[in-house]
């Protein structure tokens, strides 16, 4: 089976926003609405340090729909609107959403929008016009720091691959080609309420907050 | 999380339907008067009514109502299943009691009394969400249940008060008192138990320490203490809860003894206070309702 995803290195996101201007331009996001925002956890003290300037650090995160293994969003949604695909992806019919709400609700990461003009939920779909024709998400693609990553977990995250480096011909690159080394430590995830988050963040040399 | 007044309104009124439901079974189960059985079904299916229009005002499509419902796992079609269920047991009661000219056959009234039951569990476990610490708790399916149990004998004991207007000289009826004593202390400890899970449901938010939000970059920030059930709005709305249930109690060990013109006041006021009490918690709910990762 198929699980697509995103993998970010976080020691490499510089909160440009980049992703979630991009993901609002190329999927017409709804002013106030966010499919992908960008979070910066701390200035937190270093463990060891003097808790003061500059024994500090901090990183960015960028938090979208987690298309998670096994979605809540799924399990409440009355008609089905919400749904897994076999590419592990979770997408919204909108056609069959009748705006209840109760995903938006079941959400743990609050990810999900009520689109006020068309009256139904909305949310990352990863940019499924875009992968389905072997292209990549538009946040991994405009990615400045070359954080963002996309692939299918099935296959481990070091086949994740980023935008190219050169012309449009060439191959997209594998997080491997861009990204430093990292350990199975340093790989984390969004807090598991049962749903089992598919994203994955690579954070090294800090401490990642939130347990998992 | 923002009041979701047609979801508050909705369970509200579905377990007042339930209870009144359920008390009216327990009443002819226990061969008391027939007088206010009719009364108190018709009651009990416009609450059911009442409760079913308030929650479609929570839906941004109802041009789609018939899209779906077929997903069983969805807490929402649950509800819906539940709904019916009970509105053909009301159906069947109607039956029985034109029939009987006033009886409901003990099978019926049991399988009545379980269908309330089902009813208020399967409406209290759709907001049964991993996401939300603060509803993830059994206390709060059971305080659905504890309303179902103040309104329920109360409104009975009302509708039977006002169906036998002019028997002021009538021995007090003891059972009803007590049902209503019972209904009403055990909403109040579901009331309390409700709001004690939620204050001790903090732990469960993902904390982070320091963050900052680029996007919403005016927002106050999130912390666990905003989403206590004894902190900031929702303070006031625990306090009303609180309050109000107790009153509710309180009223109820006051109907003791009370003659049976004054019973049916009383249970009045027993029913304003378990109604409010039981609005007010749902606030408190809902405002207290953050995500575990309550930073977005």
């Amino acid at each position: 089976m198929t699980r697509y995803a995103i993998l970010t290195d976080l020691n490499r996101c510089v909160q440009c926003l980049t992703c979630s201007v991009a993901c609002k331009m190329a999927n017409d996001v709804p002013v106030g609405n966010f499919w992908n925002k960008v979070l910066r956890i701390g200035p937190n003290p270093i463990p060891g340090g003097s808790g003061q300037f500059p024994d500090v650090e901090y990183y960015s995160i960028p938090i979208g729909c987690q298309h998670c293994e096994k979605p809540e969003c799924v399990e409440v949604c009355p008609t089905g609107a919400s749904r897994k695909l076999e590419n592990g992806t979770v997408q919204i019919d909108k056609e069959k959403c009748i705006g209840c709400q109760f995903c938006v609700m079941a959400c743990p990461y609050g990810v999900r929008y009520l689109n006020e003009e068309e009256r139904v939920v909305e949310k990352c779909t990863l940019c499924d016009q875009r992968t389905a024709q072997g292209d990549l998400p538009e946040c991994v693609r405009q990615c400045q720091g070359r954080a963002r990553f996309f692939g299918d977990l099935d296959q481990g995250i070091e086949s994740f691959r980023g935008p190219k480096m050169g012309p449009e011909e060439t191959e997209f690159l594998r997080v491997t080609q861009t990204s430093r080394a990292w350990s199975e430590a340093d790989v984390h995830h969004l807090p598991d309420v049962g749903n089992a988050p598919s994203f994955r963040y690579i954070l090294r040399n800090r401490t990642w907050y939130g347990e998992e | 999380m923002e009041l979701q007044w047609p979801l508050i309104l909705f369970t509200l009124f579905i377990s007042w339907s339930a209870g009144l439901y359920a008390a009216l079974n327990l009443h002819a189960l226990a061969k008391g008067s027939k007088t206010a059985r009719m009364p108190a079904l018709a009651s009990s299916a416009v609450l059911l009514a009442i409760g079913g229009v308030a929650v479609f005002f929570h839906l941004e499509h109802w041009d789609r109502i018939f899209n779906g419902f077929g997903h069983l796992s969805s807490g929402i079609t649950q509800e819906l299943i539940a709904v019916v269920a009970i509105a053909l047991c009301m159906v069947a009661t109607l039956a029985a009691l034109r029939r009987t000219g006033g009886d409901i056959p003990a099978a019926l009234a049991v399988l009545n009394v379980a269908a309330a039951l089902a009813l208020v569990l399967v409406t209290g476990h759709s907001y049964m969400m991993s996401a939300r610490p603060t509803w993830e708790n059994p206390a709060q399916m059971l305080s659905l249940l504890g309303n179902a149990c103040v309104l329920g004998p109360a409104s009975y004991t009302v509708i039977d008060g006002l169906a036998k207007r002019g028997e002021e000289h009538r021995k007090p009826d003891s059972r009803a008192s007590a049902a209503i004593i019972i209904g009403s202390i055990a909403n109040a400890a579901t009331t309390c138990a409700f709001i004690a899970s939620m204050a001790a449901s903090s732990s469960s938010f993902t904390q982070i320490d320091r963050f900052f939000d680029g996007i919403l970059a005016t927002k106050p920030l999130a912390t666990v203490e905003s989403y206590s059930p004894f902190f900031g709005d929702a303070l006031g709305m625990t306090v009303a809860a609180i309050s109000l249930s107790v009153a509710a109690a309180a009223l109820a060990v006051a109907s003791r003894r009370k003659s049976q013109a004054r019973l049916p006041v009383l249970a009045m006021l027993v029913v304003a206070c378990g109604a409010m009490g039981s609005v007010a918690l749902r606030m408190a709910m809902y405002a207290t309702g953050g995500s575990v990762f309550m930073y977005y």
